[in-house]
């Protein structure tokens, strides 16, 4: 195989890599889902609780989305750290 | 009036119509592909805009190699923090006054917070709170830097394939092998002719429409380093928060605890567990503890960091394939700006109001 290809397919790994990071996100995802599903129900239970309600679950929320940050920085660093050519 | 409106309309249009079919997307169908926007180079660490006199060996390397777009951001953050202050404290002093405008406004979200904190941390609020507001400010005004046109669009030009060969030679130097001035040139030269698409013209950047394949280039020669970029997109400038954030948590946990506030990490009861065995387990408890602990310095640089630095990559690629729709992605990121600050400061109170509280 020649070097020039060689080049492409590693950068395409590269970006193949990258998307696959992502799907750390799934988790995130269902997390929040859930997090924000049991802040609303908890302020249709008892509207007069929802200010201590909703800044908890911003709190919840930010924990859960970390997980997709992390994943998001993984491939962040994966497409613009790597070696330039 | 009537006409100043109509003219407002105009403008207002021309802006949309420009915006729509500006974009790289439906560029090929309206203008000149020459003028549509280029995608501009991202780049993860803080770009110099300013080396320092002697390079990198300036105070024996401890600043590196110059001033960084996103260190000036940060020191234009602390400047209008400081205006913010100054501007508001001759208007505290007037206290019969009845308060209006911004300080009204500003009181107002002042207390709010200031009621929060007592309710978080009860005897603990006056030494919380500096933090809170401090970490609140700060973010806040670091990530709306980012939506002010001409913070991270005007700077100075660049050569790429100087700066690629740049890289090279640095990687190279790294690895003990020293690459001579002509060799670095022929490096750059054949970056140089591998995309050769792009001019430079005075202030403005125009694309050839392709080169000599019949072609269109995909890149530019030529890019713009600003001079201000948001200063959450720098890992030294969420880190160092993290940092602080999480120190001064043990600094306050020790202060209420005394030196007692260890022993949620490190325990070990050798009477316990000589009678129950499975008392152990809170030893390991307590070092998982301890880890979460120093993960959380990570979690901290890494939320803000990955929040603020994606959405700028978002304005970037919208603003070169469609720039319309970055009137949606501005309030997107107006959003996300106050909700990381606010997030920021909400985790720091929770985590030292947890700590100040003895557990058993």
């Amino acid at each position: 195989m020649d070097v020039e290809a060689a080049a492409l397919i590693a950068l395409g790994l590269k970006y193949l890599g990258a998307g696959l990071a992502m799907t750390g996100a799934i988790g995130a995802g269902a997390g929040v889902g859930i997090v924000v599903g049991g802040a609303v129900q908890g302020i249709a239970r008892n509207p007069d609780a929802s200010g201590l309600i909703t800044s908890n679950m911003i709190l919840g929320v930010a924990l859960a989305e970390a997980v997709a940050i992390y994943a998001l920085v993984v491939s962040l660093i994966l497409i613009f750290v790597a070696p330039i050519a | 009036m009537k006409k100043r409106y109509i003219i407002y309309l105009f403008v207002l249009i021309l802006v949309l119509l420009g915006g729509l079919m500006g974009g790289n997307i439906l560029a090929r169908f309206t203008f000149p592909a020459s003028i549509s926007p280029v995608l501009p180079v991202i780049q993860l660490p803080g770009e110099i805009v300013m080396p320092w006199p002697g390079g990198k060996a300036f105070l024996g390397g401890l600043f590196g190699g110059g001033l960084t777009n996103t260190f000036l951001a940060t020191l234009v953050t602390f400047a209008l923090i400081i205006l913010l202050a100054v501007s508001l404290k001759p208007r505290s002093r007037t206290a019969d006054e009845v308060p209006t405008g911004f300080y009204n406004f500003f009181e107002m979200v002042y207390e709010g917070l200031y009621g929060y904190v007592q309710n978080a941390a009860g005897k603990w609020t006056k030494a919380f709170f500096p933090f809170f507001l401090t970490f609140i400010l700060w973010i806040l005004i670091a990530n709306w830097l980012e939506l002010i046109p001409g913070v991270d669009s005007i700077g100075k030009w660049e050569n790429l394939p100087h700066f690629k060969a740049e890289v090279i030679a640095e990687k190279a130097e790294a690895k003990g092998e020293h690459m001579s001035e002509e060799e670095i040139k022929e490096i750059e030269h054949r970056l140089d002719e591998e995309n050769i698409g792009d001019l430079r013209s005075g202030p403005w950047l125009l694309r050839a429409l392709e080169d000599e394949n019949g072609e269109k280039p995909a890149g530019a020669d030529w890019t713009i380093v600003p001079y201000l970029r948001a200063p959450a997109t720098d890992l030294n400038f969420t880190f160092a928060l993290a940092l602080i954030s999480v120190i001064m948590t043990q600094y306050y946990g020790m202060k209420a605890q005394g030196m007692s506030y260890w022993k949620k990490f490190f325990y070990w009861d050798g009477n316990r567990i000589s009678k129950d065995p499975l008392a152990i387990m809170d030893t390991g408890v307590g070092l998982l503890e301890f880890i979460s602990e120093i993960f959380k310095i990570v979690s901290f640089a890494f939320r803000l960091f990955g929040n603020i630095f994606a959405g700028q990559v978002l304005l970037f690629v919208i603003a070169a394939l469609l720039p319309v729709a970055n009137l949606g992605v501005y309030f997107l990121e107006f959003g996300i700006g106050a909700l990381q600050a606010l997030v920021f400061a909400l985790l720091t109170l929770t985590f030292m109001a947890g700590a100040t509280e003895s557990h058993h």
